[in-house]
């Protein structure tokens, strides 16, 4: 039981253990390139933490019609006409389980109950591709190929729990059956509702966002590299101590 | 007889192999992972590289630090050109869909633009870095 | 003025301000940076800060006319695209930050000249101009990754401008370094806390954000969130505890860099803090779940005591004033902390005013040290006679910081006092009394070492006076004059802070 608490939250252990290690060094080091060295752990811990949430089981890409800029659109794919306009974006149905949840869920696709095979759950998930529309119902996902309307008179908060009765009774045969909180799974991103917990969606916008933030840490960490040459040069080490004690020699000598 | 003989005779054939993976990279961004940020770094490995086995005059010699300078305000200019010349077009900032080739035009002159700045901050970082210390001779290695 | 702003501007400028006021120091960095005569950056850098004045001028118009707005780039529509959006609560931070960024341009010749190596000069221009654009794109963007890149930009940018002051004092290069250190955890904490906001909503535009999250109502992992922005944020914008990077890299950078930094660098990150406290999370949320009301406000009213009493006992006079803006940010975030309309337009005037203070002030020091090389408050002495103007404007500059009634900086602690009164807090009003009479304390002895001693002799002589060049004397002369200025007619400076509130609690502009 508390091996599976942890292992679901595998990710985040690490995260939190590399950062803390990278604050610590930061703090407990007196040399100048050590202490970069612990900024760099601490910033790394974040990019995982970002990759982390963009793994998002049974999620879908959205797909965003061209037409999307002109005012976010009910319009998916041709596959998915038959929904109606009715499904969209599951987050702002499961939110509240969906924060305390989703740090543990993104990573356990393993432990999903899917009886479907692969193929056709990759059939499956692309047949219904959808857009993620803000405004998009919220119950929308859970009975992505039938026709009945019924998932738009859900309450938000009661979706959840819904959905998994819906999947089921709508019986059809390519999906297996979502864990009851299985929606709650998608929230990390403007992402799908879901279809089969087998398939692991990378959201590509952390991906993106930690990108960037890599090559802000790589600037980050060649200025402070190109300061501690010039440290170096100037004052002849790179410890911190050494350097205080000479700035105060400094000071006393001027004034 | 010159020391490092086979590092570089494998690095002279490793070099042209590199800059074309940073090419491959950077095309195939349309298609799959791949883009400005990887291809541009990979593309300065190739210089790193050079400078490494060759020493850092030779690698001046074939990049000159003025020409990176240039290259890395240049790629800046030419992503946000692409910027301003949508502007002129009637869109907003950066919209590709005024371009003549659409999406696809945009993200390829931007990610251009991209590769270029990459890869000529990451080399002139090396420079920077490298030019601070004095070349190791062939005899201390 | 607003139409008459209107009238003069052509019809892109209408639509695209917004993107250009970025775009354009962006491009010109890139440009400067690529130019081999300083000169020439110099130039470029001059024409850039006046368009940008020019744009922040028309979204000003624009706002206080026609209400907020925002600009979509690359035509994606917002949530999914980045938006910029303008509103009462940034386009001030806008205007202050591109006519700071003019006036100080105008002084960077002779400054840089004088204390930056000839070869560095164009990169120093190109540094300063992302950092410009940088500080910018924090104000205006609407997107809270975003946000954390332009600050992450103008940061990074800031690093290299304070260590540029090497050349003058080494210490600069450990005063970067520490800044670099602090600043890049302070970011980092930011990034995480965007990170926890965007695992609960799925979203990262600040509109959407603070409509899902009102929504979601009590969550823990927005409760975190919010911690670690606060935290982040405040090591940013110096809060009490957090200001330590503060002092020397103001003291050690190159002149033009310190009064730049200190007129627009923290003031972004307060607006920023101010944002994500009453517009992205609901206020309720920030101030009575949260308890927040005892966290800023008290930290506020430590830090202008303590920042206060620390900057008595410096030598260095640019330290001195440092520690300053740190009590100077205290009052800032005291007016925040009261969390009422008329506290946070209190907090925003006198962000406005002190910006147009330490921006007198740093520049007249600076010329002062181009002069005579003034760095320790003991140079001071006899600068009423041997550079009377720039001692006088050291003197506006002074009063206002203590609040002399007729100078802007009174107005904007009678407004601090009166929202204090409102909400019955005495402490806060004792805390801005006691604050203010440390300050004349740090002040006086600025004061009595520039009017009453006699000018140190030098090579056996009495100094000779000498005056500013022009361009250091217009930009320092305009910024005392808006200390008296505002004082009388706090017109523009007090309509800037009302839609600043205005855009939090709604109302007209």
């Amino acid at each position: 039981m508390i091996v599976e608490f942890i292992a679901e939250r595998f990710n985040y252990a690490v995260v939190i253990v590399l950062m803390m290690t990278g604050l610590y060094v930061l703090f407990s080091t007196a040399n100048l390139v050590k202490k970069l060295v612990g900024l760099t752990v601490f910033q790394t811990s974040v990019f995982l933490l970002y990759i982390s949430i963009g793994k998002v089981a049974g999620g879908q890409p959205p797909i965003l019609e061209p037409h999307y800029g002109d005012g976010h659109a009910e319009a998916g794919y041709e596959e998915t006409v038959d929904h109606g306009g009715d499904h969209g974006g599951g987050q702002t149905g499961t939110v509240e389980d969906a924060a305390e949840d989703q740090p543990a869920d993104g990573h356990a696709p393993m432990e999903s109950e899917s009886e479907a095979d692969p193929v056709q759950s990759a059939e499956a998930a692309a047949e219904s591709v959808e857009t993620a529309g803000p405004q998009a119902d919220p119950a929308a996902g859970a009975a992505p190929q039938t026709d009945d309307p019924a998932p738009t008179a859900l309450e938000a908060d009661s979706a959840a729990e819904l959905e998994a009765g819906i999947a089921g009774d709508a019986d059809v045969p390519q999906l297996s059956d979502p864990e009851p909180d299985a929606a709650a799974e998608d929230i990390a991103g403007e992402i799908l509702p879901v279809e089969d917990e087998a398939v692991v969606y990378s959201n590509p916008l952390p991906h993106v966002l930690i990108l960037t933030a890599i090559v802000v840490g790589v600037a980050t960490l060649s200025v402070g590299l190109a300061l501690v040459v010039r440290i170096r040069e100037v004052y002849g080490t790179i410890e911190d101590d050494a350097i205080s004690r000479a700035d105060y020699e400094t000071m006393a000598g001027t004034s | 007889m010159n020391a490092h003989l086979v590092l570089k005779t494998v690095s002279k054939a490793l070099i042209p192999l590199i800059a074309l993976f940073a090419l491959y990279v950077q095309f195939h961004g349309d298609f799959g992972p791949g883009g400005g940020f990887q291809a541009g770094v990979i593309m300065a490995a190739a210089v790193i590289l050079y400078a490494l086995v060759y020493g850092l005059q030779e690698a001046k010699r074939a990049v000159p630090p003025i020409v990176v300078r240039l290259g890395a305000s240049l790629g800046a200019l030419l992503f946000a050109g692409v910027g301003v010349v949508t502007l002129f077009l009637g869109g907003d900032f950066l919209d590709y869909d005024v371009l003549p080739g659409g999406q696809h035009a945009g993200i390829i002159a931007v990610e251009l633009g991209v590769l270029l700045t990459v890869a000529c901050v990451m080399v002139i970082i090396f420079y920077a870095f490298s030019g601070r210390a004095r070349d190791i001779s062939d005899e201390e290695w | 003025m607003n139409e008459f702003i209107l009238s003069l501007a052509p019809g892109w400028a209408l639509t695209h301000a917004s993107v250009l006021l970025v775009a354009l120091p962006l491009i010109a960095g890139a440009i400067a940076a690529a130019l081999p005569w300083g000169r020439a950056a110099w130039g470029v850098v001059v024409a850039v800060m006046a368009a940008s004045l020019f744009f922040s001028a028309i979204l000003t118009a624009q706002v206080l006319t026609g209400g907020a707005f925002s600009y979509t780039l690359g035509g994606w529509a917002p949530p999914v695209g980045i938006e910029y959006r303008i509103d009462g609560l940034n386009v001030g931070m806008l205007l202050l930050v591109s006519a700071i960024g003019f006036l100080v341009s105008l002084y960077a010749p002779e400054a840089v000249e004088d204390e930056i190596d000839k070869g560095k000069h164009p990169l120093f221009y190109a540094a300063f101009l992302i950092c410009f654009a940088g500080l910018l794109g924090v104000a205006i963007t609407g997107d809270a990754f975003n946000l954390f890149v332009f600050l992450e930009i103008s940061s990074i940018s800031t690093y290299a401008l304070v260590a540029m002051g090497a050349g003058r004092d080494r210490r600069a290069l450990t005063a970067a370094y520490n800044y670099l250190i602090l600043g890049t955890i302070g970011a980092t904490f930011f990034v995480i806390g965007v990170g926890f906001l965007y695992m609960a909503t799925g979203t990262l535009n600040l509109v959407d954000l603070a409509a899902r999250m009102a929504e979601l109502g009590d969550n823990r992992a927005i409760q975190v969130g919010f911690a670690f922005i606060v935290i982040g944020l405040g090591l940013k914008l110096a809060m009490y505890p957090l200001h330590v990077w503060l002092p020397n890299a103001y003291a050690f950078a190159p002149t033009m860099v310190t009064a730049f930094l200190a007129a627009t660098a923290t003031k972004v990150a307060f607006y920023a803090l101010a944002r994500f406290l009453f517009i992205v999370f609901d206020q309720g949320f920030a101030f009575e779940e949260l308890a927040l009301v005892w966290l800023i406000a008290p930290l506020g009213a430590v830090g202008m005591i303590a920042a206060s009493i620390q900057a008595i006992f410096q030598t260095d006079v640019r330290r001195l004033l440092a520690y300053s803006s740190v009590a100077q940010v205290g009052y800032m975030l005291l007016g925040l902390g009261i969390g009422t309309a008329a506290g946070v337009s209190a907090g925003f005037l006198h962000l406005f005013n002190h910006a147009a203070m330490k921006g007198a002030l740093f520049l007249a020091l600076g010329a002062a040290s181009v002069c005579y090389g003034v760095t320790q408050v003991k140079d001071l002495r006899g600068l009423g006679r041997t550079m009377p103007w720039t001692a006088a404007a050291i003197a506006i500059g002074c009063a206002s910081l203590m609040g002399v009634p007729g100078t802007a900086g009174f107005v904007s602690k009678w407004a601090l006092f009166n929202a204090a009164l409102d909400n019955g807090w005495y402490w806060a009003i004792a805390a801005i009394a006691a604050a203010s009479i440390l300050a004349f304390f740090y002040v006086g002895r600025m004061i009595q070492m520039i009017y009453l001693q006699p000018a140190p002799e030098r090579g056996g002589e009495p100094a000779p006076a000498l005056r500013a060049p022009w361009l250091v004397m217009i930009p320092m002369w305009i910024l005392a004059a808006a200390n008296i200025v505002f004082g009388w007619y706090a017109d523009l400076p007090v309509t800037l802070a009302n839609a600043a509130s205005a855009a939090i609690w709604g109302g007209a502009p």
